[in-house]
């Protein structure tokens, strides 16, 4: 038995870990001072012979603290961080230079559980606020042991009754650098029922909630293909399709007045729509020379040769978007061959939105943040659906 | 030399010498249970003290999971009457309030699963509030517990 298994529900579900995580952004980043971006990919259900992948090394020695929630939901929020990464948040908390402490004493501990507090009270805020119940995490208790002994009896109550662990797993970006964090929101078997259910009720649009998962399994698909593109581990994080208005957009994409390589992709077929990839100059030159097996630093310029490699890892991140969104729309439609440009930011993107743009005062589209090998890449990739692309999809959810 | 065989939350497996098996546990029970003659034995890592229906993941209860232990390990040439037992883990990670003293509790439906079988019990080390990594031997029936920041004692 599984405490939720129904796809359109996990989707709906995921919104809430999603709203939680932007929440705690915030609070973390007063808390550090400097940009911190936490990211979840929702819920998921894990079958017990897969919890150790999802849970990390059984063995590794980590810092957790754990908070239990209690209200008219309930259930356990554990943050967990391998030691050495404990310390070195404790030198940057203590304003230390890195490398300062050496051991988890309590003051070390103390640190991490107001930390943890901070993180489990924002995604609660988010929780709750979005849900519109009254739950509150209680106090903080931490603890320094192995990795499986500190998750273990915040499993234990949906193991009575689920053969499955429904949790919500989440990331941490702290100045463009992943953090190694594990952030488990595990509900009760009694509010993952409750949650489902609002979940399910009219104020969470299913229209909202396919497209996510359309564009959550576009990043998973182009997960795989870069990954084998690059011979690294390429992970792709996208928060699902956002609805932009036409005048906060520009705070959405950087910075609009930076150069940037890019390449445009027309998507034709059975479902019209733009999509764009882009790079800084830097950061496509580094891109060439990993390509190429060459030492970093080698490419001076983006040449014929390096820019037929940007084209051909946008025409792989593309094919795999519009894969996984025909085969659910089931039509068939295929990305053209990628048209580079190299120019400002807000001049290459603005081209893509126009369609968009003719009908509506806001755009939709997909964002999407790419790490290989635990560092964050400074990469944007954006899809656009066509209004007429718009309108199969809201069809198909009907 | 043979390889070590990992087993996760609600694991069951059995494994022949050389081979070894360890796992990691708060306040579930790890149970070893050896034919040292065979050179056979299996560990299962239990999670609640009793099934409450039909499940899919046998590992997680007391009850189930001592059932199933004995019969993979049967199944992999132990004899019943050769085996013993050795369990670790059971800590109460997060202060017994929290943890609603549910490591004793598995400890206990355990040693009860195990008579039940007559399967004797000849040694223990359970509670404390210390995570624990075991590992079982059974060329020698030998079973290796770890605490953190703690020299290992042989069970």
């Amino acid at each position: 038995m599984t405490l939720v298994s129904d796809a359109p529900v996990l989707n709906a579900l995921g919104k809430v870990a999603v709203h939680g995580a932007a929440e705690a952004s915030t609070a973390l980043s007063k808390w550090f001072g400097r940009g911190v971006r936490v990211t979840s990919d929702g819920f998921e259900s894990v079958p017990f012979e897969s919890l150790n992948a999802a849970i990390g090394e059984p063995e590794r020695i980590v810092v957790a603290v754990r908070m239990p929630i209690d209200g008219e939901i309930t259930g356990d929020i554990l943050l967990t961080m391998p030691e050495e990464v404990a310390m070195t948040l404790c030198d940057l908390l203590m304003q230390q230079p890195p490398g300062t402490t050496t051991s988890i004493g309590e003051m070390e501990l103390s640190c991490i559980q107001e930390t943890g507090n901070i993180v489990g009270s924002a995604m609660m805020n988010g929780l709750v606020g979005w849900l519109g119940v009254t739950a509150a995490p209680g106090p903080p208790v931490v603890l320094h042991d192995m990795a499986c002994a500190t998750v273990e009896p915040t499993l234990v109550e949906q193991a009575s009754v689920s053969d499955e662990i429904l949790l919500a797993r989440t990331d941490f970006l702290m100045d463009k650098l992943w953090l190694e964090w594990g952030l488990f929101l595990l509900p009760s078997p009694k509010s993952s029922a409750l949650i489902a259910k609002r979940c399910e009720s009219d104020q969470f649009e299913r229209f909202e909630s396919v497209i996510n998962s359309v564009a959550a399994s576009g990043a998973m698909n182009a997960s795989q293909a870069l990954s084998k593109w690059f011979g690294a581990s390429v992970r792709l994080r996208t928060d699902g399709f956002v609805d932009v208005p036409l005048d906060e957009l520009e705070s959405m994409l950087g910075n609009p007045e930076e150069p940037v390589a890019a390449l445009r992709m027309n998507v034709t077929g059975g479902f019209l729509a733009e999509s764009l990839l882009a790079f800084a100059e830097p950061v496509a030159l580094s891109l060439i020379d990993l390509l190429m097996g060459q030492p970093m630093g080698t490419s001076k310029q983006l040449d014929d040769a390096g820019r037929s490699c940007l084209q051909e890892t946008a025409n792989i991140v593309s094919s795999s978007y519009v894969n996984s969104l025909c085969s659910w729309l089931g039509v068939s439609a295929t990305p053209q061959a990628p048209q580079y440009q190299f120019d400002l930011a807000a001049a290459v993107v603005a081209p893509i939105l126009l369609e968009q743009a003719k009908v509506s005062d806001s755009v939709l589209f997909t964002r999407t943040d790419f790490l290989m090998d635990g560092h964050w890449l400074d990469w944007i990739f954006l899809l656009v659906p066509s209004p007429q692309a718009m309108d199969q999809i809201r069809k198909m959810c009907e | 030399m043979g390889i070590t065989h990992k087993l996760g939350i609600a694991g069951i497996n059995a494994i022949k010498r050389p081979d070894q098996i360890r796992t990691v546990l708060g306040s579930c029970i790890g149970i070893a249970v050896v034919d040292i003659d065979a050179g056979v034995g299996g560990m299962a890592h239990i999670m609640l003290p009793a099934a409450t229906g039909p499940t899919e993941s046998p590992g997680k209860f007391a009850d189930t999971g001592v059932d199933a232990l004995l019969e993979r390990v049967l199944a992999a040439g132990a004899r019943q009457n050769r085996l013993t037992a050795k369990i670790a883990g059971g800590a109460a990670m997060f202060g017994d309030g929290a943890d609603s003293g549910i490591g004793s509790r598995n400890a206990q439906a355990v040693k009860e699963r195990l008579e039940k079988h007559k399967i004797q019990l000849v040694a223990s080390e359970v509670g404390g509030n210390k995570g624990r990594r075991m590992c079982l031997n059974p060329e020698t029936g030998e079973v290796e517990v770890q605490k953190i920041g703690q020299e290992a004692t042989i069970l």
